[in-house]
């Protein structure tokens, strides 16, 4: 009979329901049983063991009830335990297993955990990683140590570049970094680290440094001054032979660019050359005579490169200085020889050709001479041969205009025809003369440019003469050019008009003229062969035209001959 | 090679020039003091021309188109052949040593003196007449 409140009440749901309605069923028979006047005792004992029960039933309800609740409350708390350690285990194993190599350690320094990813990578347990020397570079041990000493004195965060012995014996460089963690009072209850491993970037690193340094090297030690400059000429880095050559250090180097450095009469043209190129980026040469660190003057050449970046701006000038003393004093001994020499050349020229005339002179002069005798004698014989005579004087007299002749035909070599003149197109005279020279210049190398204005007016002249006359120019300008190893080999031949005249210039990058004074005389020449006619015939061809005749040297290399005619 | 004996005839002298007018007036002049001649243009024409057995004497211009007189003459020194008296529009030094050393006889520059001419011509063919008698006479025995 108890079995079955019992085993209703497993069910702790069925509880309340279960007890109201036994305790119901047991109050109401026993107020039945006692609302009856005449109640056997059969009945009275039905009655009390219904209210017996039923208050056994409360007690076991309540009892039961109590254990419910206290283990449903011991439940609670024992999950609530368990949930706690999972999450305790889920972190640990996250640690060791997270691709990093964490460990932490005791304020004092002890190592207190390990991750399993830093123990597998020193192939150490951490017992053995305790004694961690045996792991850090012997280089590396002292600042480590620092560090360490420091970080657990102040408190402050750590960090230190080392290598670290890995388990297969290689060292590699790891950045450790070590913060650490407080309890609410602000005492460092332990230090939690971190190993970065940074090898790569460290090799990396070094390969740059090494490269920057065999590069710095090449710039120190090739034989000339490299300076590289801003895009606006401040000098930003002189290299070691720069340093040496003109015995300046980079921050002297600067002072002295503009004053001192350079040779006073050179400022000029070398600082319009820089600021010239600096404002258009164009790549320049110049060559300027600087002071040496003993002091004295040499010639430099100088060359400058910008780097430009994707936009064509300049990011910085490269500049190469070399000196070019002696070169330059070799090349200038060696145009002072070649104008001796030439020198030399137009005196032989000059008693070659008087040779030759009075050869020409004393030819006629013998036959006369003999012819003269002979008449004479034909006349003073014992019988004089009058006819013979007659016949000698004749030839005295072909002989004496034999003699003219020669000195008309020398006199004609160098007078100039009167011009027959037409109304000619200087341009176009330019262009013939560039046809005929073509073959002369492609044997020399040499190339020709021309530059002519457009529509310019005509001028009265014989245009064969201009013809020969702009050849003279061209073909002296190629000659000039002959001993010329190193410069391109350029002329350039340009036509403009003034108010009244036309102008038309003949540049070359030549040997450059000497004696200006000299330059149209006949005979004067600064070329090993010729006569030296070629200007003069110039001269008296310009002149014919009432026009002028001059030449002057170039800046750079080389002269340029003008002349202009009147329109 | 001469092996007729002949009588000694008159002398001549041979003038090679190649100026016409130069070679006319020194034949001329020659004739007016009554020295044969023949002329030629070239050393080329003076080669190939029959030479006449008689005492002779070469007048060699040093500026000839076909040869320098200097080295004709030096040809001319291997076998037999005249004297030879050098005329010359430029005389200088160097080239009348180096005939005077090849065997010229003389050496006149232009414009020659007749006087000049005719003396070194006459003593050629004269001592050619002296020396050469006996030499010929040798030959025809």
């Amino acid at each position: 009979m108890m079995q079955l409140p019992l085993a209703i009440f497993r069910d702790p749901a069925d509880h309340q329901r279960s007890i109201l309605l036994i305790c119901a069923t047991g109050w109401l028979a026993a107020a039945a049983s006692v609302a009856r006047p005449n109640v056997s005792w059969t009945e009275f004992c039905l009655i009390v063991e219904a209210v017996l029960a039923s208050m056994l039933a409360l007690f076991l309800t309540i009892r039961a009830l109590r254990a419910d609740y206290r283990s449903k409350a011991e439940e609670k708390v024992s999950s609530a335990e368990r949930g706690l350690h999972g999450s305790e285990q889920n972190l640990r194993n996250m640690l060791n297993r997270i691709p990093a190599f964490v460990h932490t350690l005791t304020p004092d320094g002890q190592l207190e955990f390990v991750n399993q990813t830093m123990l597998e990578f020193f192939g150490k347990s951490i017992d053995e990683l305790k004694e961690w020397t045996g792991v850090v570079h012997p280089d590396d041990i002292a600042t480590v140590t620092n560090r360490l000493r420091t970080a657990f004195e102040t408190g402050q965060p750590f960090e230190v570049e080392a290598r670290c012995l890995r388990f297969d014996g290689v060292y590699r460089w790891f950045l450790e970094r070590g913060l650490p963690m407080r309890d609410p009072n602000g005492h460092i209850v332990r230090w939690c680290h971190h190993l970065t491993d940074i090898d790569d970037k460290k090799r990396a690193e070094e390969a740059l440094r090494t490269s920057e340094r065999s590069l710095r090297l090449i710039v120190d030690s090739i034989p000339g001054a490299v300076i590289v400059q801003s895009p606006s000429g401040s000098i930003e880095f002189i290299n070691q032979q720069a340093i040496q050559y003109f015995g300046l250090a980079i921050e002297e180097f600067r002072s002295h660019l503009r004053s001192g450095l350079v040779y006073e009469d050179d400022l000029a043209q070398f600082t319009s050359s820089q600021e010239g190129a600096f404002s258009s980026g164009n790549p320049f040469e110049c060559d300027f005579r600087g002071r040496r660190a003993d002091g004295g003057y040499r010639w430099i050449h100088q060359r400058a490169h910008p780097l430009k970046d994707a936009e064509d701006h300049v990011i910085c000038w490269y500049t190469l200085l070399i000196d070019v003393h002696e070169q330059r004093m070799a090349l200038e001994e060696l145009r002072r020889a070649q104008t001796r020499l030439s020198r030399a050349a137009q005196i032989a020229t000059i008693a070659e050709l008087s040779a030759s005339i009075a050869h020409e002179i004393t030819q006629p002069l013998g036959a006369i001479v003999a012819n003269g005798q002979a008449c004479l004698n034909w006349l003073t014989a014992g019988e004089p041969n009058i006819e013979r005579a007659v016949l000698s004087a004749e030839k005295v007299i072909r002989n004496g205009n034999n003699a003219a002749h020669v000195i008309q035909r020398m006199r004609a070599l160098f007078r100039k025809a009167p011009p027959s003149k037409d109304r000619v197109n200087i341009n176009e005279i330019v262009q013939e003369v560039c046809g005929i020279i073509r073959d002369e210049l492609q044997n020399k190398d040499v190339i020709l440019t021309t530059k002519l204005r457009p529509n310019l007016p005509h001028v009265i002249a014989d245009s064969v003469q201009l013809q020969q006359l702009l050849a003279n120019l061209t073909r002296n300008a190629i000659e000039a050019m002959e001993s010329t190893l190193s410069r391109r080999k350029e002329v350039l031949i340009s036509s403009m008009s003034d108010t009244d005249t036309i102008v038309v210039h003949v540049a070359d990058m030549g040997v450059g003229i000497g004696d200006n004074e000299l330059l149209f005389e006949p005979f004067f020449t600064t070329k090993t062969k010729g006569l030296g006619m070629g200007l003069s015939i110039c001269k008296s061809i310009v002149e014919a035209h009432d026009g002028r005749i001059w030449a002057v040297s170039n800046e750079g290399a080389g002269s340029t001959f003008g002349f202009s005619l009147p329109i | 090679m001469i092996t007729t004996m002949a009588p000694i005839s008159t002398p001549i002298v041979y003038i090679v020039d190649d100026d016409m007018e130069m070679r006319d007036a020194v034949a001329n002049l020659l004739a007016s003091v009554g020295i044969e001649s023949l002329t030629f243009g070239s050393a080329a024409e003076y080669v190939d021309a029959e030479k006449r057995d008689a005492p002779s004497c070469l007048i060699l211009d040093i500026e000839l188109p076909d040869v320098n007189g200097l080295d004709f003459q030096q040809q001319l020194a291997r076998g037999e052949h005249p004297p030879v008296v050098f005329i010359t529009g430029h005389g200088d030094i160097p080239s009348s040593v180096r005939a005077m050393k090849a065997g010229a006889v003389d050496f006149l520059p232009k414009p020659f003196s007749q006087d000049d001419l005719i003396r070194a011509t006459r003593v050629w063919t004269h001592n050619l007449i002296q020396t050469r008698a006996p030499t010929m006479a040798a030959a025809a025995r």
